[in-house]
C-alpha cells in the first residue's frame, strides 16, 4: 500500500457521494506524490443507498483515466477490494491500483432499513443491527452469560477513547461506563452505542506491485497475505450467526504468513456493531471461545493494553465506512504517523472484516516490511 | 419495506398458497430428504430437481430472539417494542418470525413453540409461533 487518504467524517451536506470519492482519490495522489497517470487499476465500492454512485466506468471518466482494469465491488468490501487489487497485481494485470469509495449516506438520511433477511421483512427483521442482535443473542445464550450483556461495553468505551484522539472522528467526546449503562437498547441486546455510526465520508487506498512501491514512496506498508472463507449457505449452517467460519479464515492467514494473534501490534475489526470484535477474538484465536467478554476488560484492547483494537475509533466511533477507514489507521501507524494515537514500534498488524450478513469473512495482515 | 407479495415467486408461491390454507409446507428433497429453506428451484444439498411440496409439523424452538426499540421502517412503529426470532423447525430449517402470545422479556432460547397463521390481507398470511401449549 503506497498512499490512503480519508475525508473528514461526520456531514458533508453540500457533497456528493461521488465528490468525497474524488476528495479521498486527490487527496491521496496528493499525499503521496504519486501521478495520475501512473494508475491502472480502478476499484471502486458502489454506494449502499442504490443510487448508483461510485460506479467505476463514471468515475473513472470524472478523473479522466483509461485503465488496463476497472472494477467494483458493492456493500463492505475494503478488505475485499483489497483481494481485489491484490488478484489484479499478482497475475500482472496491473502495477498500481486505485481503490475508492465515497458514501453521503448520513445527510442523505438513507436509513438502512433493508431487511436483513428478504424473508424477514414483514416480521419487522429490518437494518444489520437486527442480524448483529441475533448474533449477539446466542452468543449470551450458549455460554450462559446473559447477565453480563453490558460487558461488551469494553468495546465501545476503548473504541471512544481511540476516536477522542482522531481529529477526523465523529464521536469524540467522553463515553463512561455509566454513559454506556444508560444509553438506549435499539434491538435488544445492542444498545445504540454498540451500533456502528452512519457518516458521510471517502476514502482512497493506493496499492501497488511490492517491486515498485519503494519508487512510489518512501515508506509502504506491505500486505503480508489474504485468507478468506464465505459461508453461502447462511443459517443452514450450525451456528451460522457466531460466524464460525472465521476459523478457516484465520487457519489460511495465519498460515499463509507464518504470523500468529500473539505477534500483532494491533488488530482491526470491521465493527459494524460490538460483537463483531467478540467473535473475532474468539474465532481467531486470541482468547478462548465465549471467554472474549472477561478478556476485553480492564483496558486490554485499548491504546496502551496487550492488544489496541481499532485505534482510531472504528465504526462505532470513527464513522461506519464499510472498513475503508481501518486501511487508512493500518497505513497511518504501520507508517508511525498516527500522532496521539501512535502504538509504539508498529510492525504487524491484522484486518479482520465479514461482509454480507455474516457470510463473507476475510483477513488482512500488513507489515511496514516487505 | 417488502411486502409479503413482493415476496411471492416461482418459487415461493405454494409456500403463500399453503399458508392462506393455514399449512406449513416446503420442498422436500426425494432423494436425500434434504427440506429446502430458503426455498429454490432444487435440492442446494444434492442438487437433485425431485422436490416435492411436504408438510411440516409446524413445531419447533426458539433458536435466538431480539426486541426491537427503534423502528425502522414507519409501519412498525406502533408496534414497539416487538421480537423478532429464529425459529429452529423440528424438520430442521431455520426460519425468521415472530413470537406471539407472550411477553418479551420472558421469551427464553430453547422454549418450545408451534405455528399461528396469522393472516395479513386477502392474499397473504404470515407464520408466526406462539408457545406450544401441548409441549
Ligand atoms: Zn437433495
Amino acid at each position: 500500500m503506497v498512499a490512503a487518504y480519508a475525508t473528514q467524517q461526520g456531514e458533508h451536506p453540500d457533497k456528493t457521494a461521488w465528490d468525497l470519492g474524488l476528495e479521498a482519490f486527490r487527496g491521496a495522489l496528493q499525499q503521496s506524490g504519486i501521478k495520475r497517470d501512473r494508475i491502472d487499476g480502478l476499484l471502486t465500492e458502489t454506494t449502499q443507498d442504490g443510487s448508483g454512485q461510485m460506479e467505476p466506468t463514471r468515475f473513472g471518466q470524472m478523473v479522466g483515466l483509461n485503465p488496463r482494469a476497472s472494477g467494483s465491488l458493492h456493500y463492505a468490501t475494503a478488505g475485499f477490494t483489497t483481494a481485489y487489487a491484490a488478484g489484479l497485481i499478482a497475475s500482472g494485470q496491473c502495477q498500481v491500483v486505485a481503490c475508492v469509495y465515497g458514501t453521503n449516506q448520513r445527510t442523505s438520511k438513507f436509513r438502512f432499513h433493508r431487511a436483513s433477511d428478504p424473508f424477514g421483512a414483514p416480521y419487522g427483521f429490518l437494518n444489520p443491527a437486527g442480524f448483529a442482535g441475533l448474533g449477539y443473542q446466542r452468543y449470551l445464550h450458549k455460554y450462559d452469560r446473559l447477565a453480563d450483556r453490558d460487558k461488551i461495553g469494553a468495546v465501545a468505551i476503548a473504541q471512544r477513547k481511540h476516536a477522542m484522539l482522531n481529529p477526523i472522528a465523529l464521536r469524540r467526546e467522553p463515553m463512561t461506563w455509566e454513559d454506556y449503562r444508560a444509553d438506549r437498547f435499539v434491538v435488544w441486546p445492542l444498545r445504540r452505542s454498540d451500533i456502528c455510526l452512519i457518516t458521510d465520508g471517502g476514502v482512497c487506498f493506493i496499492l501497488a506491485d511490492a517491486e515498485i512501491a519503494a519508487d512510489l514512496t518512501d515508506h509502504p506498508i506491505y500486505l503480508q497475505g489474504i485468507g478468506r472463507q464465505d459461508a453461502l449457505r447462511m443459517l443452514e449452517n450450525e451456528d451460522h450467526l457466531l460466524i464460525p467460519h472465521m476459523k478457516s479464515t484465520a487457519t489460511q492467514i495465519y498460515e499463509r504468513t507464518g504470523v500468529g494473534p500473539r505477534d500483532l501490534d494491533a488488530l482491526y475489526v470491521q465493527d459494524a456493531h460490538a460483537p463483531a470484535v467478540i467473535l473475532t477474538l474468539e474465532n481467531y484465536g486470541f482468547c478462548g471461545e465465549g471467554e472474549a467478554l472477561d478478556w476485553i476488560q480492564d483496558g486490554r484492547i485499548e491504546l496502551g493494553g496487550e492488544l489496541p483494537v481499532n485505534t482510531h475509533g472504528g465504526q462505532l466511533s470513527e464513522g461506519y465506512m464499510v472498513g475503508w477507514l481501518h486501511q487508512v489507521e493500518m497505513f497511518r501507524q504501520l507508517r508511525g504517523e498516527a500522532g496521539a494515537r501512535q502504538v509504539p514500534d508498529c510492525e504487524l498488524v491484522q484486518f479482520c472484516a465479514t461482509g454480507g450478513f455474516r457470510e463473507f469473512t476475510l483477513s488482512l495482515v500488513y507489515a511496514n516490511q516487505p | 419495506m417488502q411486502e409479503p407479495r413482493q415476496l411471492r415467486n416461482k418459487y415461493t408461491a405454494r409456500f403463500w398458497d399453503a399458508l392462506q390454507q393455514n399449512r406449513l409446507m416446503l420442498p422436500r428433497c426425494r432423494d436425500c430428504g434434504h427440506w429446502l429453506f430458503p426455498i429454490g428451484p432444487c435440492c442446494s444439498n444434492c442438487l437433485s430437481d425431485a422436490l416435492e411440496w411436504t408438510p411440516l409439523s409446524g413445531k419447533g424452538e426458539v433458536w435466538s430472539f431480539i426486541v426491537y426499540h427503534h423502528a425502522f421502517a414507519p409501519e412498525f412503529k406502533d408496534k414497539l417494542p416487538y421480537n423478532v426470532a429464529i425459529v429452529k423447525l423440528d424438520e430442521g430449517p431455520r426460519i425468521i418470525s415472530n413470537v406471539v402470545g407472550i411477553a418479551n422479556d420472558e421469551i427464553r432460547n430453547g422454549m418450545r413453540v408451534a405455528a399461528q397463521f396469522d393472516p395479513v390481507d386477502e392474499a397473504h398470511t404470515l407464520l408466526r409461533f406462539r408457545p406450544d401449549a401441548t409441549a
